[in-house]
């Protein structure tokens, strides 16, 4: 897939994934596991990117003896969630009309 | 390589960052590696699972601002060159003998991408003038009903329809201007990304 399209989904997915619920980084990856394979290295810019923009908040629990940072969802974020899907219902459309093309050919 | 040295080897690549920078990527990886321990991986394992550090420090990189990587990219090279001596004065000798080809060259780049810069804001300078006398046209249409009455029907039909255009022009104009400055900065903001990306991963 195209790595600057892939980079925009995945923001989105991370914040998918925050909608059902405060997580941090490990569950993160793991719950995003079943839907796109995602490194550390990955996530770490994209939760930075997130946290900068305002779309999550950021806390810290006591977890084992050590610091877990737990992050959740905000407004911001919500709203980046509904951008993207209205901006993919239009894709959608795109799709859908390139593949008729397409079909039509055959 | 366990945690301690993963970090460890983290924080030495890290090390022109900010301390902030440094900290914040440390406390992250180490939560990685403790949370996978804790599912049940070995410390060693848990680390490999990371990827490289390589990989870690370029996508740090592409999250900062272009100056800062400017800078520690020059840093970077004059570290490197450091030991080599010999071959840094040749290459200091050939910047010099070479400076009148190469800094008119770099001279006109810059201009040429700084007047493109300045014709794009003037369009939309421009876009925002004529939404503004747009507004100026209307108050002036609002404010001559009073005199033109006094001298018949047909000035004051005038008078109301210069309001109606300048307030259609100025609404026109706004949105025109506003999204034109929209393009603007997503344009500006899409080029310094591919100079960063040119930058981090370029050897």
């Amino acid at each position: 897939m195209d790595k600057q399209l892939k980079r925009g989904m995945l923001d989105i997915c991370v914040l998918a994934v925050l909608v059902g619920g405060d997580s941090y980084g490990y569950k993160i990856i793991q719950d995003l596991n079943t839907v796109v394979s995602i490194s550390e290295s990955t996530l770490y810019p994209i939760l930075r990117r997130l946290e900068e923009s305002g779309a999550v908040r950021v806390y810290s629990v006591e977890h084992n003896g050590r610091l877990r940072k737990y992050y959740a969802i905000t407004d911001i974020g919500n709203q980046k969630i509904t951008t993207f899907l209205d901006e993919w219902k239009s894709m959608m459309d795109i799709y859908a009309f390139i593949k008729g093309a397409a079909n039509e050919n055959e | 390589m366990n945690k301690t040295e993963f970090l460890e080897k983290l924080k030495t690549e890290l090390n022109v960052y900010s301390s902030d920078e440094v900290d914040r990527s440390i406390s992250f990886y180490s939560e990685m590696i403790d949370d996978r321990v804790e599912d049940g991986m070995e410390e060693e394992a848990a680390v490999e699972s990371l990827g490289s550090i390589e990989e870690i420090v370029n996508q740090i990189k592409c999250e900062l601002p272009l100056s800062t990587l400017l800078k520690n990219k020059a840093q970077e090279k004059f570290e490197k060159n450091k030991d080599k001596g010999g071959r840094n004065a040749v290459i200091i000798t050939l910047l010099i003998l070479g400076f009148p080809v190469w800094f008119p060259i770099m001279a006109g780049v810059f201009a040429i991408l700084f007047a493109l810069f300045v014709v794009l804001w003037s369009l939309d300078l421009s876009l925002w003038i004529v939404s503004l006398s747009g507004i100026l046209a209307a108050v002036i249409g609002i404010l001559s009903i009073v005199p033109a009455a006094s001298i018949g029907l047909w000035p004051v039909i005038y008078c109301i329809g210069v309001f109606f255009v300048g307030i259609g022009a100025t609404i026109l104009f706004f949105y025109a201007a506003l999204y034109t400055a929209k393009g603007i900065i997503k344009m500006s903001v899409a080029f310094i990304k591919f100079i960063k990306r040119l930058l981090v991963n370029g050897k």
